[in-house]
């Protein structure tokens, strides 16, 4: 027993095996089963996830697999299983979903679902008593292992499935940071038949008779239907929910609920390009968060402030705000927002120019986001790095910059980011002179834009292709280009993204380095 | 696939403790004395008819069920010098939820195992009138109206019904509501039960087991678990409000008892307070595979892993189902954590479609926790991880959170016996990172970073170009 490993593979390395290995294996721990045994099967991709379960199914015909597939949260996954296990009891149980009980990956092992697998491992082979496979992401994964070590260490296997390249997945590991529960790299049928279900219960609420009508419910789903519209780029369907959550939140008089309606009806605003109203729910939501003493909805307010200067180009302003909004999460030692904050800084110090202070932000964000084990934030930063090196013409450091975020996007399954990412690094291309690659990459950016129906990310594309056509001297094509960016934006009420597009069909051949260039992530 | 496999694969089952059939004595090779020894020792020379409150305490998955078990087995034997006692052996996690707790829970779970042991194993029927008064008081809260309407609860047969009060939080409210004001009538008369139930087990020829025993001995299992409890901040706090701030309720119980208790406690800034305020304090170590300092294998550390899995091999041998080199790296990479090698040899079952198993197995049963370990543990962990392994005495600093953490998770492991030949430092712990955890890239990175920091000022001056403006 030496101190190095034998030679062969490197057992060490955090590679993935492929997933015919894998698969081998998983379907051989359930043949060698009996009774009770805890098999985590980790998947960042639900329509990989489909796809294993399909051919674990057509391997081991004789098996009778009970899937469960959760699509709300679940407090305690214990319970839940119980009211839902079937009898006669099935060979295994495959359970999937649990994204749900665990949205972000920031201390969602100190959640009371993780504690509540931690508490209840006693119970399990109670209750269920064939083999339980979960399929879950890497973020939770690991929130198990930090959160629920017992749990964790009666397992019998962890199987590991990399994504695959050319997978149409969407995937719900990835969430919109301004919202807690819209997975914007969902697929759009996830998000439609997530709306349909909201709406469907939300009806069945209001159809309650008015003494057992329940408002505080109604307004959370009212977010969460806004949450929804917003991330499919439906702002005025959007806009109309999260008003209907504020009306309920001011007549119920919970004013830190108000607070935070106010804010999204701000955002949704600031996408229409509304900007005078924004401001206005804007303050009104900073205004409550001072009459709540609540630093954390205060930095929230002045953050979304700052992120409105940004977009209107007052920069000096947007940089104020965001120092006060980064010394309100550093009092309030919120390391996560911090984080955002930084990063948000750091592109506004890009925006101006001042290069070196950007990097420095930018890099004290990637510091946070690694020691929180935020992969989001992580991929996001890189890309904004990618950004300021592109800008000093550093092209072979953007490049790594950006396929760092790239790998990471891919690991988390980030689509959305992923899609913007690439579209940044065709604009660098195409600065490079390397046009077929920048078209390449393109095309890559529509695709996944399109699969997740990223309306505005898909309006940026097109417009950085038409750039490229024109570029390549192909003007009809750039005109057409331009003209879906124009029709998308349209649909989408983006107003001040229309502005700009429509002004960039008018000014096509005119070279303009900067304006209506994407930016990744507003944060 | 063979039959073979398929033993193989659910012998190893990382979830439940070691049998009677696969109980392995590994006391040797941990460094320590077996606990039953231990235990023994403490009730043979206990003074003045004093009771003991043992604590007990150890990694996660290290082996403390299957201890606790095989001390229960130890005690209803007598060899002389020592009398036999009767165990009763109490999983808290039965009856209590980890993240809701309260004092009246425990003592609830005491009497009612009690009395369900004594009424299987002796059939004797424990009628103390205060608790079955008080269960009468509470038992609406937990049984249907059928159950109420057929009289009287026994308390050796309230076990099931008691343990509903595990998944009812509101009955649970409502049972601490009538009870949580008698608390200190209730740990008066929790005693005239013991005295009760030692009675039964001095006499306990009437029983099936017809062999008279000196005395009880509660175990509590899965003490330890306990996160939250009365209100309070889950996690240490917790822990120090049960353990040390209430240490009178459970050292006010007239009987011999084991504690189970949380490492991250003993290990903590309070953790000498434990041993003073209790009694003897008794740390199940890891089995250790290679030496302090030097890292060389523990022959006898080896070969006490390698007992303990051919117990639950059946009639198959090592060499049968390993090749050489694959139980090797297996042994080698467990750390001597006797769940996890359990938990690595099912998962090599499952790479290989024969017997033995080949290395290439055993390699892709181990990276599963390395791909685990290479993205779970926080940023921030990996210097104080490579500084851990660079220091010389392989201590840790006292109370510091981040080390309990890791400890909790596995990545740094206890062990004891490293000291040679000195009878002190023989019983001190000291702390290894993770053998999976020392191979990581990240792990090797930092290591690298501290050694080039030690090297720096070395190197400045071996390099005039770089000296500073003066």
């Amino acid at each position: 027993m030496s101190d190095n490993p034998p030679a062969m593979l490197d057992p060490f390395a955090p590679t993935a095996l492929d997933e015919a290995t894998e698969l081998r294996a998983l379907s051989q721990a359930l043949q060698l089963a009996q009774g009770f045994k805890l098999i985590f099967a980790r998947c960042n991709q639900p329509d990989q996830r489909q796809k294993l379960i399909a051919a674990l199914r057509a391997e081991l015909p004789g098996l009778k697999v009970q899937e469960i597939h959760f699509n709300e949260p679940v407090p305690h996954l214990l319970d839940a299983l119980r009211e839902r296990i079937k009898s006669p009891t099935p060979d295994a149980l495959f359970v999937s979903g649990l994204e749900y009980s665990l949205p972000t990956a920031a201390e969602a092992h100190a959640t009371p679902f993780v504690a509540n697998l931690n508490a209840s491992r006693n119970s399990f082979p109670q209750v269920i008593p064939c083999p339980l496979v979960l399929w879950l992401p890497e973020y939770i994964l690991n929130a198990i292992m930090l959160g629920a070590p017992d749990f964790f260490s009666i397992r019998s296997g962890s199987y590991f499935f990399a994504a695959t390249a050319g997978d149409t997945a969407d995937v719900a590991s990835s969430l919109v940071r301004e919202h807690e529960w819209v997975a914007a790299s969902l697929s759009l049928a996830e998000k439609e038949s997530r709306i349909a279900a909201i709406q469907s219960l939300l009806s069945d609420y209001e159809a309650l008779v008015s003494d057992q009508r329940d408002p505080p419910t109604e307004m959370r789903l009212h977010v969460r239907l806004g949450d929804l519209f917003h991330a499919i780029g439906s702002y005025s369907s959007a806009r109309q929910h999260y008003e209907q959550a504020l009306t309920i939140a001011r007549d119920l008089k919970i004013r830190d609920w108000e607070c935070v309606a106010a804010a999204y009806v701000g955002n949704i605003a600031r996408h229409q390009g509304l900007w005078a109203e924004a401001e206005k729910f804007y303050k009104t939501s900073l205004m409550i968060s001072r009459d709540l003493d609540d630093k954390s909805r205060e930095g929230m307010a002045l953050g979304s402030l700052a992120n409105l200067y940004r977009a209107q180009g007052r920069l000096d302003e947007a940089e104020k705000y965001y120092q006060q909004v980064l010394t309100t999460f550093r009092e309030d030692d919120d390391e996560f927002n911090e984080s955002v904050a930084l990063s948000n800084l750091g592109n506004t110090y890009t925006a101006l120019g001042r290069y070196d202070e950007a990097e420095n932000h930018l890099q004290q964000s990637l510091t946070i986001d690694r020691k929180l084990g935020n992969r989001d934030g992580e991929g996001t930063t890189l890309n904004n790095l990618g950004r300021i090196y592109r800008r000093r013409k550093r092209w072979s450091e953007a490049e790594t910059y950006y396929q760092s975020s790239l790998t990471i996007c891919r690991e988390i399954g980030a689509k959305f980011n992923e899609g913007a990412t690439l579209n940044n690094l065709g604009l660098m291309y195409v600065e490079q002179g390397r046009l077929e690659e920048a078209n390449q990459v393109y095309q890559q950016s529509l695709a996944i834009h399109r699969e997740i129906r990223d309306c505005v990310g898909e309006a940026t594309t097109l417009i950085s292709l038409a750039r490229l056509y024109s570029a390549q001297g192909d003007l009809a094509k750039a005109v057409t280009a331009i003209r879906q960016a124009v029709e998308i934006l349209k649909e989408t009420e983006d107003g001040q993204k229309l502005i700009t597009t429509q002004k960039l069909l008018e000014d096509l051949e005119r070279e303009d380095k900067e304006q209506g260039k994407p930016e990744t992530t507003e944060q | 696939m063979t039959d073979a496999l398929k033993q193989i694969y659910n012998a190893c089952d990382p979830y439940l403790p070691a049998t009677a059939e696969y109980y392995y004595n590994c006391a040797e090779a941990r460094g320590s004395s077996a606990l039953a020894q231990e235990f023994k020792n403490h009730l043979r020379l206990a003074k003045d008819y004093k009771f003991i409150y043992f604590l007990f305490s150890g990694h996660i998955g290290c082996g403390k069920s299957s201890e606790l078990e095989h001390l229960a087995r130890a005690l209803t034997q007598a060899s002389a010098p020592d009398a036999c006692y009767f165990p009763i052996l109490i999983n808290v996690s039965e009856y209590l939820d980890d993240y809701d707790t309260a004092p009246t829970d425990i003592l609830l779970a005491i009497v009612t195992e009690l009395a369900d042991t004594l009424r299987r194993r002796l059939g004797f029927e424990l009628k103390d009138n205060y608790f079955v008064s008080r269960f009468n008081e509470i038992k609406q809260f937990f049984l249907s109206d059928v159950e109420i309407n057929e009289g009287e609860l026994q308390l050796g047969f309230a076990k099931a019904k008691v343990q509903r009060l595990k998944k009812d939080p509101t009955a649970r409210q409502q049972v601490r509501a009538v009870l949580e004001p008698k608390m200190s009538t209730m740990l008066e008369e929790i005693n005239t039960i013991f005295d009760e139930a030692r009675l039964a087990v001095k006499k306990g020829a009437a029983g099936p087991e017809k062999q008279s025993c000196a005395d009880i001995v509660l175990i509590l299992d899965n003490l330890e678990k306990i996160r939250k409890i009365g209100g309070l901040d889950e996690g240490l706090t917790s822990q120090r409000e049960l353990f040390l701030e209430r240490y009178t309720q459970l050292t006010g119980m007239k009987a011999h008892f084991i504690y189970t208790v949380p490492l991250r406690l003993v290990r903590s800034a309070d953790g000498p307070q434990l041993e003073q305020r209790y009694g003897p304090l008794f740390v199940l170590p890891m089995i250790k595979v290679v030496e302090h300092g030097t890292r060389q294998p523990y022959q006898s550390g080896v070969a006490s892993l390698r007992a303990l899995l051919q117990k639950r091999l059946g009639k198959l041998t090592l060499d049968q189902v390993f090749i050489h080199e694959a139980l090797d790296f297996l042994l080698t990479y467990s750390g001597g954590h006797v769940r996890n090698l359990m938990s690595f040899v099912q998962n090599a079952c499952t790479y290989t479609e024969s017997l033995p198993i080949p290395l290439s197995a055993a390699q892709k049963a181990i990276q599963q926790t390395v791909r685990t370990y290479s993205t779970a543990i926080p940023e921030h962990h990996w210097e104080k991880l490579a500084r851990l392994d660079l220091s010389p005495d392989q201590k840790i600093p006292n109370g510091d959170n981040d080390y309990l953490v890791m400890l909790e998770n596995l990545s740094v492991l206890e062990y004891i016996n490293g000291g040679g030949d000195d009878p002190f430092a023989l019983a001190e712990p000291w702390y290894a990172v993770n053998p999976i955890v020392r191979q990581l890239q990240k792990f090797k990175a930092a290591v690298q970073q501290l050694r080039d920091e030690a090297q720096q000022p070395k190197a400045a001056t071996n390099a005039p170009s770089v000296e500073p403006a003066t």
